[in-house]
């Protein structure tokens, strides 16, 4: 994560509420909906689209939010295809398997935790932007 | 490349390298997984056993198993699979029919015995249940039909006797893939083979079964599990041209008419 305070203009207590609340939904999402990886995108999808008017401060986060659930979607779809194999289909329990079950585990938590971190921080007014998807939400938001 | 698509990629880099060197961890022999399904398909195999013995006599006659022991034992023999590991079973039920159990463990029915008209057709049987032992078949099956989460809570005794009965249904008239069949046959032949008994024997039970499952529909368990007989006797014979090699009747055929005798009188009983 980098860039704090960093954002052309400084948000307002509305806004910073908004963005905060972004990430908060779709920790809420996450949380109800697991282990199925859907929710949590469907609740930042609605929020996008909720919030596809508002400022551009409010815009910007809802939209990292966004690509990071659709980026932690693949790999979450993935881990339940593969579990469900294993547990019905016959797939074989393989090294190969428990190690990519870790390291979703590991991007999850790590995503998870920037997120909390984020939430607080935007709730402040302040600007987070996260390696990665901060520097793709740039392409995706425009002013 | 823009530098978000270029981070993206590194990223992405990052996943699958971070999961290849994880996968370099032999987690299945650190966490004991193997030996954990290991005990849980003994356990298994033990509920199903008990719980077949609940409906059926075991057969009483110590002639009969031996003879059938050292068939098993002669086909072990000759394809390098540990003996001791694998455990015959008979009961006395007029089905024509055999089965495997989790736990290496095969079930054969007097109906079978008594269909059989020689000692290799036996074999022949026996050698495709060893395969279907071999290729870890109906732990498959198992987990396809009924889901490892109740395998799980049967092996950890929590399972009432309609279940174990429910599986030991599945596992004695339900059928394997034909894929799985298809190897099992193959297995059975090679098996047959290395251990100088004629594979044509097995082709041979396989097409009566096919002819008299009309006349004796509900005695006929076995077609039930193994569907297309004929098709699978056809394959057998052609797997069994393959082989340049001349066979000789291997077991004792006084020995098999004794064992035909004592099945025969448990029918009587």
């Amino acid at each position: 994560m980098n860039g704090k305070n960093n954002f052309l203009y400084a948000p307002n207590e509305d806004e910073s509420e908004k963005a905060s609340n972004s990430y908060i939904l779709s920790l809420i999402a996450l949380i109800t909906g697991f282990p199925i990886p859907l929710f949590n995108l469907v609740a930042a999808i609605i929020f996008y689209l909720g919030n596809k008017k508002g400022t551009y401060f409010v815009r910007w986060h809802c939209m990292q939010v966004l690509l990071a659930h659709v980026i932690t979607f693949v790999i979450n779809l993935i881990v339940v295809v593969w579990v469900l194999g294993v547990l019905f289909w016959n797939f074989n329990l393989t090294n190969n398997f428990i190690a990519f079950i870790i390291t979703a585990a590991v991007f999850n938590l790590i995503e998870f935790i920037a997120t909390i971190y984020t939430a607080i921080k935007t709730r402040k007014g302040l600007h987070i932007s996260w390696l990665v998807i901060g520097p793709l939400t740039d392409l995706f938001v425009k002013e | 490349m823009h530098k978000a698509y270029l981070q993206l990629t590194l990223l992405m880099l990052l996943f699958v390298g971070i999961w290849q060197l994880l996968s370099k961890i032999n987690f299945i022999e650190f966490l004991q997984i193997e030996k954990l399904t290991n005990e849980s398909e003994k356990k298994l195999g033990q509920v199903i056993l008990d719980s077949i013995r609940k409906d059926n006599h075991e057969l009483n006659s110590d002639s009969v198993c031996i003879y059938v022991e050292k068939m098993k034992s002669e086909l072990c023999k000759a394809n390098n699979i540990p003996d001791s590991s694998i455990s015959i079973y008979i009961f006395e039920n007029d089905n024509v029919n055999a089965f495997t159990l989790p736990n290496s463990t095969i079930i054969l029915y007097t109906g079978l015995i008594e269909y059989c008209k020689t000692p290799e057709e036996l074999c022949g049987v026996i050698a495709h249940e060893l395969a279907h032992v071999e290729h870890h078949d109906v732990m498959k099956k198992l987990t396809r039909e009924v889901g490892s989460s109740m395998l799980l809570t049967l092996t950890g005794g929590a399972a009432s006797g309609g279940i174990g009965k429910e599986i030991v249904k599945i596992i004695s008239s339900t059928a394997f893939d034909r894929k799985q069949e298809s190897e099992a046959d193959k297995s059975a032949v090679k098996y047959m083979s290395n251990a100088g008994v004629d594979p044509e024997n097995f082709a041979n039970l396989l097409f009566r079964l096919s002819k008299d499952k009309n006349n004796l529909p509900k005695q006929f368990e076995w077609l039930s599990n193994h569907p297309n007989s004929k098709d699978r006797a056809e394959e057998i014979l052609k797997f069994r041209q393959k082989i340049n090699k001349k066979f000789e009747n291997k077991f004792s055929e006084s020995s098999w008419l004794k064992v035909k005798k004592i099945v025969g009188e448990s029918f009587e009983k």
